[in-house]
């Protein structure tokens, strides 16, 4: 199909022409183009369906605030809906279609919903859907969700992916336009580090769709000269095809990069900027919005200035017969521009009187002037046929230019909660400079100003005002010539003699009606009619829509503006793609993810692993005739007890602890004492929180004079470590202590079970003697190994067994792990995972995570003896709080079910016989479960009321969710070896 | 027994392998490559004890110990501040007593302990290295705000890493934690193949 409705000139390059399709159809466009004035040069002006009517629309804008022409953007299987077809750069292939309509765009079978209007006006939802109750969840919920929204995910994953990046700069201006180039020339000629950011793929705004000279240029050959300039400056950054969609604390602001508008792209296809900044020009510009009247949303009603936008830009007659409705000067140059082209204007309709737009009539004078009047109906259906105004006339016109004045785009000076202020002489919304974000500064149109000459003006002014706070002197620079026209204008909102529905948001099908009915049913707070009718929530979040909307409530109440008041701005600007949000990682790589030092040995050894934290452990080794995980672990736990098992515990936080004032700063940390530590000696220690609550375990071990090294659970190592330092560097600064992180330089491996200190034996170096009179339990030294490699040996047990934990520097773990394996072969060594583990760990009643809650105090875990009475250290004294020693207190017991052969489930709360499961009756709950195989039964831990009372009665275990009710026995929680006698052997 | 001193005679058993060995990525406009320094040991000066270890530093290796932000080069190495108080001293020589040799020199001023294994270190030179760093790293790494000499602790990705400028053109050196080796390197790898296209 040619592109019939193509004119001369224009932006667009007509040596690169481009192929696409729209509803299965093929068309051709040129570079330059974007997808909607490809569509209009083509002669498509129906190209969406509405939100609730399904009512055929056109497209009304040129930018960002389309609520329209909304369109699937397609690649195989894959699509991306509600695309605005007016910020899509054309690109060759380019495939697109119509949303939300059956079986065709032009042929909308569910548009029968616009046949029930009447019964789906505003909060018809809440007045309708009210019985009976039970429909709600079952009927009528999954009914309007099925019927709502406009396009569709595509149900196979998003191909493409993102990015995401950081800049700095001195001034970040946000706009591109006459004001954001103008401000960026003061600041790059005066050496500024500066951005200047561009949603549109070409700078310029609104220079780029008006016929007028600046310096005796065109405009647009002024905007070309400037880039050309700014684009040579090695300290200004130009960033087309970016709209900053956020403002945050601290001058940070967000913006999205749309790299390519294609699916599927080689490269990423969008990507996320948080841009720091010191100083900031809003140069956001304006948005026209329209008029409310009759039918007002047919396709051919189009913004006045965005019509000179596809005349002047793009090059296309979007009419044959244009009748403009204005209430300002906009309108008036559209019709002079239109009429330049030689597209006829039927009509100008200003509803202002004859001598207030009599300056700006000077230059229109061929063409007929409604002065006074207004259209009360649009005639056609899938396209504007005719008018008829006011005062009776009806003129045939295929499309209508309306204005009905300018809002500034002052979004991005709300984000902080900021309030705009109401201009009457503009009618609309500007910023309240004296509340703007901290470093902001507002230029040109955003400012309400629009007059060229003083938009270029007020940017320079800006700019030097930025120059000045950075110390630079002002520019020299003359400002520009140009079009010195002051917007003329008259507040207008909707003609409210139409019969006919008048649309204020065409997205979300919201009409004049609604608002007044909204206010009638007593919905007096913006907020309210906005959430009631659902004005200006749509995707483009009200950008043409909400402005009249306020404007009709005001009249609806019979109110001034100010009396009314407004709605904010939240970020984001524009919709951004959750996948942009998310950045450059997706899948496995989605957030990063540790490596023990065995990794690459447990991998061969085909271990499963499980995320712990960031970090993967090895879960369980499982054998190839093993059918289920329990019997892998069970065998693990077996050979470990019987034999000797091995096991990597490098996760566990290692802080080196050094200085003359170690012991005496870790006395105050820990609240047992340490002090009374002799060297090659190790402790079990617990860290109270200052409110007296357990925050972790480890042990502390007095490796030499003045240095010991303290571990951690795996999960809270960054949690402690942060902790100490804030005691070392805040609390007492005055010690001389020094503590570093040792987790990543010491691989640790732990060695259990009775045959331990034979495989031991065959690694170390021969002048170490580990027999159990010279290295008993809870020794530990520095070592060697394996002819002199520098180790670290503990004599640690969290099995039960005897054990070691044996710690080289991470350079030797492979090494060391797979040397191990193969001594351990005449031993039957087995390596275990985290599974295993914790079923040693809760044989012996050991507390880990799942009871160091942030509920348990030490006298909870049994463990209050070891709160030391002589000294003091952090939470012992909130520790003995009368609510923290309080008798009927949780207190850590164990639990197993009465049959064997019954399952208990971690969580399930206890109960007493025969009691009902009520909160009040909530004896406690059970924290650990795991299968005993050397109980023969599933055992656990839990936390009861008074638990040590109900050691040797039954209770019951109760899970709803499981519906699980199983009678237990409370024991101690010492399952195996509760002497200790096997650890010392 | 461990060697005495820095006495080091390598007749180990067993292989000593980092995580990162054999790092070598090359695109026209740019390499990501292990970078080179072989041992790093944290030396904190003892409480009151900062002037002093600065001056057995520069008698030792003839340079003054960084201010924070910086990093400086000795004869066999380099040293950059981590800390209030607390430095990371490098070595191009292997020796995993390192910390004992700095302990001997410094020992009444300050406390050591061997940090080698605990890092990965990388390397990120060329052209477009600033490109792939804005990608990655939050801080602004340019010329005026991040000149040679530089060095500093901040994130990437979510994780902790120190980033260097060394007296080299277009190149930074990255040291990032040992477990996250493999996520450091594919965000890295990332990173560059976002804007220089998929590795040659």
């Amino acid at each position: 199909m040619t592109q019939k409705n193509r004119i001369d000139g224009g932006l667009i390059d007509r040596n690169i022409p481009l192929n696409f399709t729209f509803d299965g159809k093929k068309y051709s466009g040129f570079h330059g183009d974007t997808l909607a004035s490809a569509l209009l040069a083509n002669g498509i002006n129906l190209v969406g369906r509405s939100f609730k009517y399904h009512r055929p629309r056109g497209i009304f804008t040129s930018d960002s605030s389309e609520p329209n022409a909304l369109v699937e953007l397609i690649n195989e299987d894959t699509k991306e809906p509600n695309s605005r077809s007016t910020t899509i750069q054309l690109f060759d292939g380019l495939t697109a279609q119509s949303q939300n309509c059956w079986p065709s765009l032009k042929y909308d079978i569910q548009s029968i919903n616009d046949c029930f209007a009447p019964l789906l006006t505003a909060g018809f939802y809440y007045k309708t859907f009210m019985w009976p109750k039970s429909f709600w969840e079952r009927v009528y919920e999954p009914l309007i969700r099925r019927a709502a929204g406009l396009g569709e995910l595509a149900p196979s994953t998003d191909p493409d992916h993102y990015d995401r990046g950081y800049r700095h700069c001195d001034l970040l201006i946000i706009g591109g336009g006459a004001a954001g180039l103008m401000a960026g020339l003061v600041a790059g000629r005066e050496g500024l580090n500066t951005i200047l950011v561009e949603e549109d793929f070409l700078f310029g705004g609104r220079l780029l769709g008006e016929n007028e000279e600046i310096d005796g240029l065109q405009c647009h050959d002024w905007v070309a000269n400037t880039v050309k300039e700014l684009e040579a400056m090695p300290h200004v950054r130009l960033m087309p095809k970016t709209a900053v969609f956020g403002v945050f604390d601290q001058k940070t602001y967000f913006a999205i990069e749309r790299l390519s508008d294609q699916i599927n792209s080689v490269g990423p296809r969008q990507m996320i900027w948080e841009i720091n900044t010191k100083h900031i020009i809003l140069a956001s510009g304006a948005t026209e919005r329209h008029i409310a009247f009759g039918n007002n949303d047919r396709p051919g009603v189009m913004l006045a200035s965005a019509m000179r936008d596809y005349t002047n830009r793009f090059a296309v007659r979007t009419a044959s017969r244009v009748a403009v409705f204005t209430s300002n000067d906009s309108g008036w140059l559209t019709a002079r521009d239109l009429n330049q082209k030689g597209i006829e204007v039927a009509a100008i309709i200003d509803i202002r009187k004859k001598e207030e737009h009599q300056e700006i009539a000077k230059k229109n004078t061929q063409i007929p002037i409604y002065s006074e009047d207004q259209i009360i109906k649009v005639h056609g259906h899938n396209r504007v046929k005719a008018i008829s105004l006011l005062n009776g006339a009806k003129i045939s016109v295929d499309s209508i230019a309306v204005s009905g004045g300018w809002n500034p785009s002052i979004h991005l000076t709300c984000q902080h909660r900021q309030r705009p202020i109401w201009n009457e002489v503009i009618s609309g919304f500007i910023a309240n400079e004296a509340e703007l974000p901290s470093g902001m500064k507002v230029a040109g149109a955003a400012k309400g100003i629009y007059a060229t000459n003083l938009v270029l003006q007020d940017a320079m002014n800006q700019a030097n005002a930025v120059l000045s706070e950075l110390g630079h002197a002002p520019t020299k620079m003359m400002i520009p010539s140009a079009n010195d026209d002051t917007y003329r204008g008259k507040t207008f909102w909707s003609v409210r003699e139409t019969k006919q529905r008048a649309w204020v948001d065409f997205q979300n099908d919201v009409t004049t009606k609604d608002i007044r009915l909204a206010v009638q049913e007593g919905f007096y707070s913006v907020e309210h009619v906005k959430r009631y009718t659902t004005l200006g929530m749509a995707t483009d979040q009200g950008k043409t829509s909400s402005v009249i909307g306020i404007g009709i409530i005001a009249e609806t109440m019979n109110k001034s503006i100010e009396e009314t008041g407004t709605t904010i701005f939240r970020a984001p600007y524009i919709p951004v793609a959750i996948g942009a949000l998310s950045g450059p990682h997706s899948g496995k790589n989605f957030r990063p993810t540790r490596e023990t030092p065995s990794h690459p040995f447990a991998v061969e050894q085909k271990a499963q692993f499980v995320e712990s934290g960031a970090w993967l452990r090895s879960q369980y080794f499982p054998h190839a005739n093993e059918l289920h995980w329990q019997e892998s672990v069970n065998r693990e736990v077996l050979a470990t007890r019987n034999n000797v098992g091995i096991t990597d515990v490098s996760t566990l936080g290692k802080i080196d602890v050094q200085g003359t004032d170690a012991a005496a700063f870790l006395d105050k940390v820990y609240c047992n004492t340490i002090t009374t530590l002799n060297m090659n000696r190790c402790r079990y220690g617990i860290m109270l929180r200052e409110d007296g609550i357990v925050m972790d375990d480890g042990t502390v071990a007095h490796l030499a004079k003045n240095h010991f090294i303290v571990t951690t659970t795996t999960a809270n190592a960054v949690q402690v470590y942060r902790h100490m330092e804030f005691c070392r560097q805040c609390l007492w600064p005055e010690m001389d202590v020094a503590l570093i992180s040792i987790t990543e330089q010491w691989a640790q491996y732990a060695i259990a079970g009775p045959k331990s200190r034979h495989l031991l034996e065959k690694i170390i170096d021969n002048d170490h003697d580990i027999s159990n009179s010279n290295f008993p339990y809870m020794a530990c030294d520095e070592i060697s190994i394996c002819n002199g490699i520098r180790a670290r040996l503990f004599r640690l047990s969290f099995s039960g067994e005897m054990a070691y934990e044996l710690a080289v520097p991470a350079r030797y773990s492979d090494a060391l792990i797979r040397h191990i394996h193969e001594i351990g072969k005449t031993f039957d060594l087995t390596p275990y995972g985290t599974e295993a583990l914790g079923v040693m760990r809760i044989e012996k009643g050991h507390a880990a995570g799942n009871e160091l809650n942030g509920q348990t105090t030490a006298g909870d875990l049994g463990l209050g003896k070891m709160v030391s009475k002589k000294k003091d250290s952090i939470g012992s004294i909130l520790s003995e709080r009368e609510g923290l020693v309080d008798p009927m207190r949780h207190i850590l017991v164990g639990v197993m079910p009465c049959d064997p052969q019954q399952k208990i489930s971690s969580g399930s709360h206890i109960f007493a016989s025969k009691s009902a499961c009520t909160p009040s009756n909530d004896l406690g709950y059970i924290t650990s479960v795991a299968y005993s195989p050397m109980s023969n039964s599933y055992i656990g831990l839990a936390m009861i009321k008074n638990g040590t009372n109900h050691i040797g009665g039954k209770l019951r275990a109760v899970n709803l969710l499981q519906n699980q009710d199983i009678d237990i026995e409370v024991t101690s929680p010492h399952f195996y070896d509760p002497k200790g006698e096997r650890l010392r052997e | 027994m461990i060697p005495k001193g820095s006495g080091y005679v390598n007749k180990e058993k067993l292989n000593s392998a980092l995580s990162l060995d054999h790092l070598n990525l090359q695109w026209p406009a740019l390499s990501i490559t292990q970078s080179s320094f072989k041992e790093i040991c944290s030396i904190n000066a003892s409480l009151d004890k900062q002037l002093d270890l600065n001056e057995r530093f520069k008698e030792e290796y003839g340079i003054s110990l960084p201010a924070p932000g910086k990093m400086v080069n000795h004869s066999t190495g380099s040293v950059f501040w981590v800390s209030p108080s607390q430095w990371f001293v490098t070595s191009n020589e292997c020796n995993p007593y390192f910390d004992q040799l700095l302990t001997k020199k410094f020992n009444d001023v300050s406390t050591v302990t061997l940090q080698t294994d605990a890092w990965i270190s990388i390397k990120i030179e060329g052209p477009a290295s600033l490109d792939v760093l804005e990608r990655l790293i939050k801080i602004d790494l340019s010329e005026r705000n991040f000149p040679s000499g530089s060095a500093t602790r901040t994130g990437c990705s979510h994780m902790t890493i120190f980033i260097q400028k060394p007296h080299q053109e277009d190149c930074f050196i990255i040291l990032g934690a040992r477990s996250y080796t493999k996520s450091l390197v594919h965000t890295i790898t990332q990173a560059t193949e976002n804007i220089l296209g998929k590795k040659e």
